[in-house]
């Protein structure tokens, strides 16, 4: 490196351990932060060094730009990562790295605030020649109302300024447009506060596709193989894999070389992410948003591209120059990859985030799967932050072979006693309708009654009883005589007593 | 086990009030154990400091194992009695560990009159080696004492159990593998001779301890020969000439940690085996006891309650709960050991009895320990029990209560009053520890009754001697012997006396009981034999 | 017969083990597997099918989380139903349990109490027992007065009680 010898990674769980772990391959430092509700995380052991930053409450430490910046400049830090949330695409918080002297790592600030503005992004798309999805600006409810007529119903109503489904609302008529409108407004303003709103075209059988790019100061610029993100809940992505199984490779490239020319128009520098929603109907893509940041599912291109995302993003950020060709690139192409979310949210009750202690804990392991985790037996899933437990990602030689990987995978995924993701996201990889990679982003809606409150089959039921029976007999709550005399006696429960 | 479910608003004004109450109650207690545990006058404290000699509460501290508990017997000895000149009567006694081994310490309090033995202090002693005795515990004596307190000579010396039963205990202990060990930090004089003497290993310390038969004043009145204590009976002496000692301590410290060393090399006793799972706090909060016990005892109170905030998990397997309700018996745990517990709902019918008979009997051949919660006014009266045959059912109970093998633990929660006691395993019935609780009273019969029958008795007296006696008077009178009565009745009164071990706060009742429960097991209990059953 | 619920569905089946050898009947069907357990893994064999499957267990007090090959199901034992310690039939009347004084009347005829509620105060063997109703209702008609003597069972207070609604 030439610049960057100590990097300070403003982040917990997860996407920390995934940041250090590459800074230890480049030789470089680690620094990490923690709360309160996090004195004894994973994250922190992966670090060279762990400064402690404030209370649980994300706002009185994670999101303290303050004492971030602080605590990196104090331990001698060059560079601060952000990862995903939290701090990752505030610009005001990169505007101040940036001040105070430190690298920032990820896009500058300027072409941050310009793309994290929606309305915006949609004009720089515009301008560079991107189709986005037909609609615009809401002024007023009378210009709502015949622009809706003109694109026809059903139209999506998003807040401006938002993302991850906050504000958005599908509208199938006139009738409730007005009302629709007023509640994105109060949403928008609430989680925002900004209560811009717009209006577009909703795209009945949508398929959220995305590309992964990366620029370098010079402007030399790769894309990588396009991740399809359709499997959602609630706008939040659940699965996502790669190459899609809904495009072909010519839409690929074209989507490729728009996303570049978007992120170039916006001054774009480092690793990034242009998403698009693609009308299947018409076979046609429309421009989203860009994600100025690293995203939760870049380790899918990671898997089919031998490529250490982070590590781009770390060398972009030294100044260094992307030296493999897109030719190149498309040549390491291979197999297919799938992600697998694991949150700690139950899916039978609405996705209901699940808390408490992870006190049964067994990771899958073995050829072509990965889990990048935050979590190990006995951590503490808090209320506080993204339930987000770990990412359980495969590769294999093929799609086919790539899902019945996954299913394994997660067949061997053993956590409780909080409920988790992995039962829905076993259901989807045995649908049907998935595995001819036949689904859009309504599939968990439009299946909702073969995905969700199945019992299981009941193949091993005699065996899971005579397991049972095992464990009574094996530690009966009365204790054998051998247990009674390794209990703890009252004196020495009891301390310095003395009545 | 059932959960008990409780009853208790713990934001009811009763409950407030109460709480209130008992915590004052408590604190006050606790006060006067502060003041007590302080021992004898600064003086005799600096005198003390002076001879560079410890405190034996410091000795206390420094011989038993560090971070460990020390569960002190009678803290309120000789209080208000003796004109407060024996605080904790003048020695201190307690159960603590040493090297893990649970041992009875007995330590002479020398800033309280040179540690010399009052009646009360005698008591004390014979106490404490008759808890060790009934549970097979090992026995530490820290020496500083002149002997017995001449002025009360005949009130120390004589009966069977003053001064010289020490060393009767002693020896029949000793025979029973129970270690005697001395460690002798001042004078062992005259009888204070025997106690290291009588005892299986002795440490003195070197210009500073001395044992002999007599004194060196008395040696001098008797012969004329003129001699000091360190070369008549010192710790050179006693180590090297005449071998009354075992080792030889530089210094006090020294001398508690060679005896410390002593119990190390003792060989380890298993524990009786009591059915035990993983222990388990109570639902409810102990602290709520305070607001569920009644300022005036006349007002009854669920002993569920108190159940529920003293065992494990509050579950209580409750035995014949729709017979003889007045009584509450059954199944818990508390530390993880099962128990047995009897405590009082209300006064005593021939039912209530029977069931008691009958549980005791149930505890007795499942060999579980039984907790006695007292809070009773007596056995039922009139015409109809007398018919059934209340005197009958209650002695099936005494019966029952007084041959059984099994353990027994006594807390006095509420009132102790006539028979009720007797049967509740009060003091006379030989239970392992009996505790109290602040507001507690005892006594043989209620206040307004014995004043009833006191006054009648001072007005016939008056009368007889030709007098009149006007309403006033008689009011006077009953007030009197009524406030007399009532201050006798008390647990202070009580635990100044040894009728009982201490008075304990009840949110630690629960503690109490499992420090005791596992003392108890260092004695395996045996099959039960139980006497005739009046039928 | 033992019962459990699996995955919230009841189950009944018959269980017999010889050793970590287990015969399990379930309807009709009998099965025999063999558990034995190294360190933390499990492995289930079943004898007849010459199959050997791995498993894994979570145990905590109420339940007992099975994965066996790419099947995962909680266990809950049914709840060993709790003696019922019956409180016996409730009675429309208030009666002395013993002999005592009456100290204090806390309603009048005609007044509505509800369960749980103290309606007298009687004083015996130096202790105050409150006189509770076991039912909700309207005071019917109290037989007693401040000071007066009761006997042992006699009737103090009958109550009308409330309708079933």
């Amino acid at each position: 490196m030439k610049k960057i010898n100590k990097v300070l990674v403003a982040n917990r769980g997860e996407i920390a351990i995934r940041v250090m772990k590459t800074l230890k391959l480049l030789g470089v430092k680690s620094v990490a932060v923690y709360s309160e509700a996090d004195r004894t995380s994973k994250h922190l052991s992966y670090a060279n060094e762990a400064y402690h930053i404030g209370e649980a409450e994300a706002s009185k430490s994670y999101l303290n730009m303050d004492k971030i910046i602080d605590v990196a400049k104090k331990s001698g830090c060059d560079a601060i990562h952000p990862g995903y949330g939290f701090l990752a695409e505030n610009s005001i918080f990169a505007k101040k790295v940036q001040n105070s002297g430190l690298i920032w790592i990820g896009p500058s600030s300027e072409c941050m605030r310009s793309l994290g503005d929606k309305i915006n992004s949609r004009e720089i798309a515009k301008a560079a020649g991107i189709p986005t999805t037909p609609g615009g600006t809401i002024e007023s409810i009378d210009q709502a109302k015949k622009l809706a007529g003109e694109l026809g119903y059903p139209v999506l109503i998003k807040a401006s300024a938002g993302g991850g489904g906050k504000g958005m609302r599908i509208v199938q008529d006139e009738g409730e447009l007005e009302k629709a409108i007023e509640l994105a407004r109060q949403e928008a303003q609430a989680a925002f506060a900004d209560p811009t709103v717009y209006i577009e075209k909703y795209i009945v059988d949508a398929h959220h596709i995305e590309i992964q790019f990366l620029i370098d100061k010079e402007g030399n610029s790769l894309f990588f193989p396009e991740r399809e993100c359709s499997v959602q809940r609630r706008y939040q992505k659940i699965i996502e894999e790669t190459p899609s199984p809904t495009i072909d490779r010519e839409t690929a490239i074209k989507m490729g070389k728009a996303a570049i020319s978007v992120s170039k128009k916006a001054g774009y520098e480092g690793a990034g992410t242009v998403e698009f929603i693609y009308d299947k109907t018409e076979g046609k893509f429309y421009f989203l948003e860009v994600n100025a940041r690293i995203q939760v599912e870049h380790p899918v291109t990671e898997e089919v591209t031998g490529l250490d995302l982070i590590a781009y993003q770390i060398y972009i950020a030294d100044g260094q120059t992307i030296s493999i060709s897109q030719e190149s690139l498309n040549n390491r192409i291979s197999g297919h990859a799938i992600e697998s979310r694991i949150y700690a949210e139950d899916p039978d009750s609405d996705f209901m985030p699940s808390i408490g202690k992870v006190e049964h804990y067994k990771e899958p392991f073995g050829v072509g799967m990965r889990v990048d985790s935050g979590f190990f037996k006995g951590s503490e899933v808090s209320i506080n932050y993204d339930p987000l437990i770990a990412k359980l990602i495969v590769k294999a030689p093929n799609r086919e072979m790539a899902i019945n990987r996954m299913y394994e995978a997660l067949s061997s995924y053993h956590i409780a006693p909080i409920k988790t993701t992995i039962p829905l996201l076993k259901r989807v990889f045995k649908h049907k309708k998935f595995v001819e990679g036949d689904y859009n982003t309504k599939f968990l809606d439009l299946y909702k009654e073969d995905l969700f409150s199945q019992s299981s089959s009941n193949k091993y039921v005699s065996e899971g009883l005579a397991l049972l029976e095992f464990v009574k007999q094996h530690k009966s709550t009365y204790l054998i005589t051998d247990e009674i005399t390794s209990l703890p006696l009252c004196w020495d429960m009891l301390g310095k007593w003395r009545g | 086990m059932a959960k008990i479910i409780s009853n208790i608003s713990t934001s009811s004004e009763d409950f407030k009030r109460r709480y209130e109450f008992n915590k004052k109650k408590v604190e006050e207690i606790e006060a006067i154990r502060e003041e007590l545990s302080k021992g004898g006058p600064p003086k005799a404290h600096e005198v003390n400091k002076k001879r560079g000699k410890l405190f034996c509460r410091e000795r206390i501290e420094k011989v038993i194992d560090k971070d460990s508990p020390f569960l002190e017997i009678g803290p309120y000895a000789g209080y208000d009695m003796y004109n407060n000149s024996a605080p904790c009567g003048g020695i201190v006694t307690g159960i603590g560990r040493i090297h893990g081994r649970e041992v009875m310490i007995i330590a002479n309090d020398q800033t309280v009159k040179g540690g010399t033995y009052h009646p009360i202090t005698i008591k004390k002693h014979v106490r404490a080696q008759r808890i060790a005795e009934e549970n097979n515990l090992h026995c530490l004596y820290l020496v500083d004492s002149g002997g017995v307190f001449l002025p009360m000579q005949d009130e120390v010396y004589p009966d069977k159990e003053h001064f010289g039963n020490f060393f009767y205990n002693q020896a029949v202990m000793s025979s029973k593998g129970l270690l005697q060990v001395a460690v002798v930090t001042g004078l062992g004089t005259a009888g204070g001779a025997y106690v290291p003497a009588m005892c299986d290993q002795v440490i003195m310390v070197k210009n500073q301890s001395a044992i002999f038969i007599g004194g060196p004043p008395l040696v001098k009145a008797a012969t004329g020969e003129e001699i000091d204590a360190e070369t008549l009976g010192g710790a050179d002496v006693h180590t090297r000439i005449s071998g009354v000692a075992d080792y030889l301590a530089n210094n006090e410290e020294e001398a508690l940690r060679k005896a410390r060393e002593i119990f190390l090399n003792l060989p380890r006793r298993k524990k009786y085996e009591l059915d035990r799972v993983e222990p388990e706090d109570p639902v409810y909060d102990p602290e709520e006891i305070y607001g569920i016990i009644p300022e005036d005892l006349s007002i009854p109170f669920d002993v569920h309650e108190i159940i529920a905030r003293i065992v494990d998990a509050s579950e209580f397997e409750e035995f014949k709960p729709l017979y003889g309700q007045t009584l509450v018996t059954g199944f818990a745990r508390i530390g993880g050991y099962l128990v047995g517990i009897i405590g009082n709902n209300g006064v005593i019918f021939p039912e209530s009895a029977q069931k008691a008979t009958h549980f005791i009997e149930l505890c007795s051949l499942r060999k579980v320990p039984i907790i006695f919660l007292q809070n009773i006014t007596g056995f039922i009266i009139g015409k109809q029990y007398e018919h059934q045959g209340m005197a009958k059912d209650g002695a099936k109970w005494i019966t029952a209560v007084s041959t059984t093998s099994v353990p027994k633990i006594t807390v006095i929660i509420g009132n102790s009053y006539g028979a009720g006691n007797y049967a509740m395993a009060g003091r006379g019935y030989n239970p392992r520890f009996l505790w109290m609780w602040p507001n507690s009273k005892i006594a043989v019969m209620g206040p307004q009754q014995a004043a009833d029958v006191l006054t009648m008795v001072k007005v016939n007296q008056i009368k007889r001697e030709g007098k009149d006696v006007s309403e006033d008077k008689i009011k006077s009178i009953r007030e009197k012997v009524m406030k007399d009565y009532e201050m006798k009745s008390t647990a202070l009164y009580s635990s100044a006396r040894l009728w009982d071990d201490g008075i304990i706060d009840p949110k630690k009742t629960r503690e109490y009981l499992m420090l005791a429960l596992e003392i108890t097991l260092n004695k395996p209990i045996e099959d039960t034999k139980f006497g005739i059953f009046r039928m | 017969m033992e019962k459990v619920i699996i995955n919230g569905e009841t189950l009944e089946y018959e269980i017999s083990s010889q050793n970590d050898l287990y015969t399990v009947t379930i309807g009709d069907e009998s099965k025999k597997i063999s558990v034995t357990k190294y360190g933390e893994e499990y492995l289930v064999f079943d004898p007849d099918k010459h199959s050997f499957v791995s498993a894994d267990v979570y145990k905590s007090k109420d339940k007992v989380i099975v994965w066996i090959e790419d099947e995962e199901f909680t266990i809950e034992e049914e709840k060993e139903e709790e003696f019922a310690s019956g409180e016996g039939q409730a009675e429309n009347v208030i009666k002395a349990p013993m002999p005592g004084v009456i100290k204090e009347i806390k309603f009048k005829e005609q007044d509505t109490v509800k369960k749980g509620d103290t309606v007298i105060i009687l004083e015996s063997m130096k202790v105050l027992h409150e006189l509770k109703t076991q039912v909700d209702g309207t005071i019917k008609s109290i037989s007693v007065k401040p000071g007066a003597q009761a006997g042992p069972s006699e009737v103090l207070v009958e109550i009308e009680p409330e309708e079933e609604k």
